[in-house]
């Protein structure tokens, strides 16, 4: 055997352990996530890579981030253990989507021509586990950086960013640059289903009611209103675009990208601070508040009001901070969502057990009052680790009484992180399995015209569930399809075979999570054949790793050997966000 | 429990192959069902790792063969002892290939022995394919695997030629093997075999055969498995072991056991002549225990009276009630009497033939005589053990009960509990709510017996997957114990690599099959259900399913299906016994029953599918046979 590598920290796991029950789910997830992920690709894809869909596409701005993002988990899935051929699947298809949209003109030089970031944002996160899985595909890593230059203002072809003015131009923009007038044949047919939603304004002449998106008139009436309003200038939305520049710099090291991530976000806490600490939603060309607003710093596109209200600024200042985080080491980019986290929870009131915050703020001041959604504490603490964040995680825990739905089970993750719910990895993965089984019933009996289907059929039929592995092997929570990349604690590779995952039969489980360490159990289910792995800090090595056990480390990523059979818990001291991040793989796989 | 029905169904229900029953409810992978479908794996690829290491291309097992009992040619085929029960649980065809290859080099390998100081071996340890002479205590060691290989090939036509061959060397059918009485229904000596009874005295070189010289591992070395030993130098002791082992004649509690080869040389062929032999030996032993009053007698004369060879005490014989002896290897008293180890089997073997409680009768009436004397000794219940003249087998006093330990016997009485379903057998039976670490033969698997029983009475919902982990980390351990062995042919003996045997059944059988073997002495298979996959044609279930046996009640037994597959469906046949002995009445899954009336039911299960599924069934209600379902309506008649 040749000797290892004379950096390489080795932690040798003798000691057996049988397959424990979360640890046989675990690998049979990964293989059912194998052949569902291969059997859902070869269904809704003709030979080239192109999707088995309309001859025609007429979406209005509506483009192709519903096709990318149904096949947003193949190279995830690959990344976390699964099979390699995932992944290749995985850039066939991103091919096949670009050219196919290309034809249907929404996709111009390989990039969605104009859409809104929350849209981008869905559709590129699927292109961000791309450098995960392979750092070293010239191609992508060539996409990555031109995608990225048509946000930072050095792309003449596509001026979505003024630089002087550190904003977006546009609401909607992409690689045709800023799109500045809205047309009603923008809003077919997503006008259908907005008649759901309240309006975009309640001064919008002769419209009182949702009813007026399908009303010729006051459809044509509403767009207008909407294109003066709303078009030109930035919103906070567009802080989405964060990990598309941050992509490029995993791949790259380019301190332009670092420098543009950290600017573009400091002009919206610069905003902020002189908005009496209330990001606006609504930024004009010359760089002032509520400029086509009527002065009002609410009323944006996807901003306080419309459609949803204050989540979407949130969720976004979020996303932006963990990538700024991620660039430069610093939690202080927390303190923008946090703030404004603060600031709608000062506005609540009790009801019952539950505390009400309002979802809007418009002409009217605060309204819309409903539960406070929980998991944006969990998705700040994992960053900061900061006892503000972990105060209302527990308020939370209390006020629930053990009942979270939708993206609130990272509650249920977080108990299980504090050593409450014993059961919780078995329960969780079986609820994944579930899942896939489920669409898997859909997709082997999926008998439709691709004529007929809608954008969403991918990412409504695609089986892959990644949420448990996420949260169990490495740490995170499931990313927002909302445009993240990941961010976790730790990350695997496959020594032997030096490709990334948990090599075959070997089971990962984190048990802690805290600022300072993790508590990861590493199981070889393959009772005849040692495995050699390795354990990173962070998925771009941003961790450093001080000790593996009793063993210390000092780098970024140590070596696992597993006897057959063997498991054992490791805890895995670390400096979080020491490193610089990089999507390269440890040397020691080269 | 009269046969309503025969086994024997029509070949176009079966052909249609249109399932009776269709499972389409969505069920996630349970983790004992994955864990079932990773010990099948790692069983087969473990027993693969063991041939490549201890077999050779010939089958021979590496290893110092000569003759004897405390190592020799049952040791060394004992080695493979759950190799085709795993094959019939769904391992890989090669593990079945792997034993077939190992039974035909041991045959071969123990040919060409030659002893000198004892004719059994003179010409070689077989003769036409089966023992010169030995005990059934030995014997049937020695044919574990071989006697349930009909699980998974019953088309096997020498498999079946040497089935109907052996079987007559205890019916009287065979001239050159008269073993058998048929006017007294008595198996005339303890040492029978394909060379005929012996009619004498044995000698202690007839039990521990010819020294050769060297040092060796052994297993059952008295001074402990990690030592060696000079087989020459201690030569005189273990010849001393056997001092007292000589008395042979007449008909011996343990020869019952004997009767598996009729059983299933009936399985094989249908032929009644056979489950006739088993039924009419069986109750001539019946009617035996019933002159004692209940007691079993270990000795019964060439004229087929009781104690017949020794005056009427019927106590007597080798391995009897009384054979309490010295041991001179040891240099202590020991008692070596064996009430339940031929006994258990053959009255099992005649409930499988006739389907008739009353031979259940037998095996609760002796074991309630040997509670009724139950004690308790610092706070633990103890049992006799022994009956006869207390100061041992030389001497002829009147007979009492003696010799009370804690052995309770409680695998037997399990046994008992199964056959019977009558909660009254579960009295003396501990229901355990967690899995011990259990006990064993050293070689055998653990004793779970009592954590099995909790599981079905509902007391230990964890034991499915607590049990198969244990079974997992067994064969991680012998996996060890392999890599770590370094020991050579030259100097290891018969019985050494009993203990590297990785294959582990005992979790399985009870999950899966809702069976049990006592304390892992597989000769027969006792079992509510089995599994056949109609597609490959093989006994065992198709790959990804599983099965979880929840319940069994007198009429009813209850068992979670699954298919884990997530794309592919998977038909399934589920048979009512391990030989089809019960029969189906109906089937219950989400709330709708379906009638059966047969032993064989199809099920078709969806891809990620599975439900609980009830079936209610008569118990041994069926003829057993060993024929796929596929084959049974010609199966027999050729």
């Amino acid at each position: 055997m040749a000797a290892a590598p004379a950096l390489a920290t080795t932690v040798h796991i003798t000691e057996p352990r049988p397959a424990p029950a979360w640890a046989v789910l675990e690998r049979h997830l990964l293989t059912v996530l194998n052949r569902a992920g291969e059997k859902f690709v070869a269904t809704y894809t003709n030979p080239d890579g192109t999707l088995r869909w309309k001859e025609r596409y007429e979406g209005g701005m509506n483009s192709s981030d519903d096709s990318y993002e149904g096949f947003r988990h193949l190279s995830m899935v690959y990344v976390l253990g699964g099979d390699p051929q995932l992944d290749t699947r995985h850039r066939w298809v991103w091919e096949g989507i670009t050219r196919m949209f290309t034809r249907y003109g929404n996709i111009y030089r390989e990039f969605d021509s104009n859409w809104d970031w929350m849209h981008h944002g869905e559709g590129y996160t699927s292109f961000y586990t791309l450098g995960l899985a392979n750092p070293r595909d010239a191609k992508f890593r060539a996409r990555s950086e031109k995608f990225a230059r048509m946000f930072t203002g050095e792309d003449p072809e596509s001026p979505n960013y003024d630089p002087e003015r550190n904003i977006m131009r546009a609401v909607m923009n992409g690689s045709r640059g800023p799109k500045m007038e809205w047309t009603t044949r923008d809003w077919i047919p997503t006008n259908g289903n907005l008649t759901y939603y309240h309006l975009p304004y309640d001064d919008i002449p002769g419209v009182t009611k949702s009813a007026g998106w399908i009303n010729d008139e006051q459809f044509a009436v509403i767009v207008k209103t909407m294109s003066d309003r709303m078009a030109k200038g930035d919103v906070p939305i567009n802080l989405t675009a964060t990990p598309l520049i941050a992509d490029a710099y995993l791949y790259t090291g380019g301190g332009q990208y670092k420098r543009w991530v950290t600017r573009y976000i400091e002009g919206w806490e610069e905003r902020t601070r002189a908005n009496n600490g209330i990001t606006p939603d609504n930024v004009g060309l010359s760089g002032r508040v509520g400029e086509n607003m009527n002065g009002n710093w609410w009323g944006g596109y996807y901003g306080w009001r419309w459609p949803r209200g204050g989540i979407d600024v949130i969720r976004a200042e979020i996303t932006a901070a963990k990538v700024a985080q991620l660039l430069t080491g610093e939690a202080k980019w927390f303190d923008l969502p946090r703030s404004q986290v603060e600031l709608v929870r000062k506005q609540g009131r009790a009801e019952g057990r539950a505390l009400h915050v309002p979802q809007r703020y418009d002409q009217r001041g605060w309204n819309s009052w409903a539960p406070e959604p929980g998991y944006p504490y969990i998705r700040m603490w994992l960053h900061t680790f900061d006892h503000r964040e972990w105060r209302e995680i527990e308020r939370i825990i209390g006020e629930r009484g053990g009942r979270y739905s939708g993206p609130e089970q990272d509650f249920e993750w977080m108990e299980f992180l504090s050593g409450k719910r014993p059961d919780y990895p078995v329960r969780a993965l079986t609820r994944d399995l579930g899942f896939v089984q489920e669409k898997m019933h859909h997709i082997l009996n999926e008998h439709g015209d691709p004529e007929t289907w809608v954008d969403s059929k991918w990412s409504d039929a695609q089986p892959l569930a990644t949420d448990a592995l996420l949260r169990l092997t490495v740490g995170s929570v499931p990313i927002d399809v909302r445009g993240e990349m990941l961010h976790c604690s730790l990350r695997y590779f496959d020594a032997d075979r030096k490709r990334a995952g948990l090599p075959e039969g070997v089971a990962a489980l984190i048990t802690r999570i805290e600022r300072d360490a993790v508590d990861v159990e590493l199981v070889n289910t393959n009772l005849f054949e040692a495995r050699r792995m390795i354990v990173q800090g962070g998925a771009y090595g941003e961790h450093q790793i001080l000790k593996a056990g009793a063993v210390g480390v000092n780098a970024a990523w140590f070596e696992v050997r597993l006897e057959p059979g063997a498991g054992a818990k490791l805890t895995v001291s670390m400096k979080r966000y020491a490193n610089r991040p990089s999507y390269a793989w440890p040397k020691v796989l080269e | 429990m009269r046969h309503l029905v025969l086994a024997m169904v029509s070949a176009a229900a079966l052909c249609a192959a249109e399932p009776l029953l269709h499972i389409k409810t969505p069920m996630p992978a349970p983790a004992w069902a994955l864990l079932e479908q990773q010990l099948l794996r790692h069983n087969s690829a473990a027993v693969e790792r063991f041939a490549a290491k201890y077999i050779d291309e010939r089958g021979y097992l590496a290893h110092t063969p000569r003759w004897g009992t405390l190592d020799g040619p049952d040791d060394a085929i004992e080695t493979y002892w759950n190799w085709t029960l795993l094959h019939a649980l769904g391992a890989s065809d090669r593990v079945l290939e792997l034993f077939k290859l190992g039974q035909e080099g041991h045959i071969k390998q123990y040919n060409e022995i030659r002893t000198k100081l004892t004719e059994l071996a003179k010409n070689g340890s077989y003769h036409r394919e089966f023992i010169t002479q030995s005990d059934w205590f030995h014997t049937a060691e020695g044919m574990r695997a071989f006697l349930l290989q009909g699980l998974s090939d019953p088309n096997n036509d020498l498999y079946r030629e040497r089935m109907k061959r052996f079987a007559a060397m205890y019916m009287g059918e065979d001239p050159d093997a008269p073993n058998y009485d048929p006017v007294n229904k008595v198996i005339k000596s303890i040492w029978t075999g394909s060379k005929g009874p012996m009619l004498r005295k044995a000698t202690t070189y007839d039990w521990v055969g010819d020294p050769v010289p060297g040092i060796f591992h052994l297993l059952h070395n008295p001074a402990g498995r990690g030592k060696m030993l000079d087989l020459e130098a201690n030569y005189k002791k273990m010849l001393s072991h056997c001092d007292e082992y000589l008395d042979s004649v007449g008909d011996n509690f343990l020869n019952p056991a004997a009767t598996i080869l009729g059983l299933n040389a009936y399985m094989l062929t249908g032929d009644e002549k056979y489950r006739k032999w088993v039924i009419d030996y069986m109750t001539a032993w019946k009617q035996r225990s019933e002159e004692t009053g209940g007691m079993i007698p270990s000795n019964v004369g060439l004229n087929g009276k009781i104690g017949g060879e020794y005056n009427g005490q019927w106590w007597k014989g080798t391995y009897g009630w009384n054979f309490t002896i010295f041991d001179g290897e040891l240099g202590e008293t020991a008692h070596r009497g064996y009430f339940t180890d031929g006994t258990f089997p053959g009255f099992g073997n005649a409930l499988l033939a006739s389907g008739d409680p009353a031979f259940i009768n037998v095996m609760r009436k002796q074991m309630a005589l040997v509670y009724a004397q139950k004690k308790e000794v610092n706070g633990r219940m103890q049992i006799p053990q022994m009956y006869g003249d207390p100061r041992g087998y030389k001497h002829n006093g009147p007979p009492s009960w003696y010799h009370w330990t804690n052995r309770l016997h409680t695998d037997r009485l399990m046994e008992l509990y199964l056959w019977s379903m009558d909660r009254k057998d579960m009295e003396y039976i501990p229901a355990s709510a967690a899995i011990g670490r259990g006990g064993g033969d050293g070689y055998a698997e653990s004793d779970r017996t009592s954590a099995w029983l909790g599981y079905l009475e509902g007391k230990a919902p964890d034991f499915p997957e607590k049990a198969l982990q244990a079974d997992l980390q067994r064969i991680q351990h012998k996996m060890q114990m392999m890599r770590e062995d370094e020991t050579s042919a030259d100097t290891r003996l018969a019985d050494y690599l009993l203990d590297f045997n990785p294959a582990t059944t005992n979790g399985l059988t009870n999950l899966m099959l809702g069976g049990y073997f006592s304390r892992g002495r597989i000769w027969v298979l006792h079992s509510r259900f089995r599994y056949f996959d109609p597609v490959k044609r093989r006994a065992g279930v198709p790959a990804d399913v599983g099965a979880l046996v929840e319940k069994l009640g007198a009429a009813s037994a209850t068992v979670t299906l699954v298919n884990t597959n997530p794309i592919e469906p998977r038909t399934v046949v589920v048979q009512a016994g391990g030989y089809g002995e019960h029969r189906f009445d109906s089937v219950t899954a989400g709330g709708k029953t379906t009638p059966v009336n047969d032993s064989v039911v199809t099920v078709r299960l969806e891809p990620g599918s599975g439900a609980k599924v009830e079936f209610a069934m008569a118990r041994y209600a069926s003829r057993p046979t060993f024929a796929f379902p596929w084959d049974r309506a010609w199966y027999g008649k050729k």
